[in-house]
């Protein structure tokens, strides 16, 4: 009974991730990554946060900082997947280029390539008309393999200035600290 | 050390370990072991030389920790000196360039459209949670824009390097290792 | 150029720090002795014959860690040598109980026994290039390296029925 009670409680906590997850699926911005988990295992950072969830976090900032409510209030979504590629890059790389493919047949644009052996970092934006929809940045080496997926209307000045808000080192470990 | 001309311990030694080594021809190594049929003690030194080169030949080579790792990459980046450093790749070092480069293609977005209602309202520590994890998720937006930059400010210096100012940083060089 | 030292750094980062953890023992040192001994190559790079970049960067990795151990006070003793992989409870399950009782023979040798060590018979580096890492001629090499050899032999015999 127990351990039903443990598995069903885990399943709530999950769904409201995954429920976030599907809501993004549909907006222009939104990359499918793909799974690594198979060859990986579990990602060691999984992060996926909504609109609502953005709009809320601004909000709560909004006396304090006004800029920082507005830029939370045009973002859809962030989206990050790191994985501990354990010194073996090869699968990582090729879900990379995998993804690469996609995004230029869906009129990503490609704004930086870099591509060395056994490394790769790539940064695609969607544009739409003026206004951005989404950002996607892809890195990988031998230590891990990176996906980030920004959602939204975003400019990237004020996105340094609400960097600056959240002061963290994750060199190492994760060593957070937030304003 | 002092010392090291070869002692009768010492040529035996080395006959030994010229034996594992390979460097004895076919007639030198049927003489040794010969004279190991009829000498315990060499004997035993060569089984015991050859379990320990098998054991140390199956000993790993640590992988360098990822700190190092890191470390080892950084360094072309921080030993540029300054003088070769114009004002637009030293901006590239400051600045990640994902800003520059996304700021180079887009212009300002228009305002945006009022949040729509929302049907259910987060918790405290669900938001709470939320900002744990921008702070998560700008930290690697960072971190990847910073290697982005590395590369490129790598690659556009070294050509730099080459093509400005090649021989004149060589001479330099060259002076301060005399 | 840049693409070079990367490469360097690929193909002897692991060796590099290997040599510099035998000698001090230290972890963190170790870091920073491989480092020092990396920035030298990377300001030294145009100089060295690529063919001679592993013995150079082992040389100076090796002197470098040398000058940190004559600049240690006596007291500062590093009598553990712990890897990263001993701390893992796993460990124990991979690497043999003679491969740790080596390593921590090896680590008791004088030097220039344990670089000869370490570089000849855990690392395969070529008698020459050993002989150009610790700057002793051939012979010496090779008298040094049967006298290490035959001190952990010795020290095996008595640890072993």
């Amino acid at each position: 009974m127990k351990r039903f009670l443990i598995a069903l409680f885990c399943t709530t906590l999950a769904l409201p991730a995954v429920a976030q997850e599907d809501a993004l699926r549909d907006l222009p911005g939104f990359v499918d990554f793909g799974g690594l988990n198979e060859i990986y295992g579990e990602p060691k950072v999984n992060i996926s946060i909504g609109g609502a969830l953005l709009r809320f976090v601004g909000a709560m900032a909004k006396n304090e900082d006004p800029e920082a409510a507005a830029i939370f209030s045009k973002l859809k979504g962030v989206r990050v997947s790191v994985y501990a590629t354990g010194g073996n890059a090869a699968a990582a790389l090729d879900q990379v280029s995998s993804v690469k493919k996609s995004l230029s047949a869906l009129q990503w644009a490609p704004i930086v390539q870099v591509n060395d052996e056994g490394e790769q970092v790539q940064i695609f934006m969607k544009m739409n008309g003026e206004v951005m929809d989404g950002l996607t940045l892809m890195a990988v080496d031998d230590e891990e393999a990176v996906f980030i997926n920004v959602i939204g209307q975003l400019d990237p000045n004020e996105l340094a200035g609400l960097m600056d808000d959240f002061d963290v080192d994750i060199g190492g470990g994760l060593d957070i600290n937030v304003d | 050390m002092t010392d090291y001309k070869d002692s009768d311990t010492d040529m035996r030694e080395e006959r030994i370990n010229a034996l594992l080594d390979g460097e004895l021809d076919d007639e030198q190594a049927e003489q040794l072991k010969r004279e190991a049929m009829g000498d315990q003690a060499l004997a035993r030194s060569i089984i015991e030389a050859y379990q320990l080169q098998r054991a140390m030949e199956g000993m790993r080579v640590e992988k360098a920790p990822a700190s190092l790792r890191r470390r080892l990459k950084r360094i072309p980046r921080e030993q540029r000196p300054a003088y070769l450093q114009p004002g637009w790749v030293t901006a590239f070092a400051v600045v990640p360039l994902l800003v520059i480069a996304v700021a180079l293609m887009q212009r300002r977005a228009p305002e945006p459209s009022p949040a729509p209602s929302q049907p259910r309202e987060p918790t405290a520590a669900e938001v709470a949670q939320a900002r744990q994890d921008l702070a998560v998720a700008f930290a690697y937006i960072d971190r990847v824009g910073e290697r982005a930059g590395n590369e490129i400010e790598l690659e556009l210096a070294g050509e730099m390097t080459d093509a400005v100012a090649g021989s004149v940083f060589r001479t330099i060089q060259h002076q301060k290792i005399l | 150029m840049s693409r070079e030292y990367r490469q360097w750094v690929r193909d002897y980062q692991d060796q590099a720090w290997n040599l510099a953890r035998y000698l001090l023992k230290d972890a963190s040192e170790a870091e920073d002795a491989t480092q020092e001994a990396f920035v030298k190559l990377w300001n030294h790079r145009e100089e060295i014959d690529p063919g001679s970049i592993r013995p150079w960067l082992m040389r100076v990795t090796r002197n470098h860690c040398l000058d940190r151990l004559r600049r240690r006070r006596p007291e500062q003793e590093f009598v553990g040598y712990e890897t990263v992989e001993e701390r893992d409870p796993m460990h124990g399950a991979e690497q043999s109980e003679l491969g740790n009782w080596l390593q921590r023979a090896i680590k008791g040798l004088k030097e220039p026994y344990r670089t000869l060590v370490v570089l000849r018979d855990i690392q395969q580096h070529s008698y020459e290039e050993v002989a150009g890492v610790t700057e002793l001629s051939l012979t010496q090499v090779k008298v040094y390296l049967h006298r290490a050899r035959k001190q952990l032999r010795e020290q095996l015999a008595e640890v072993r029925p």
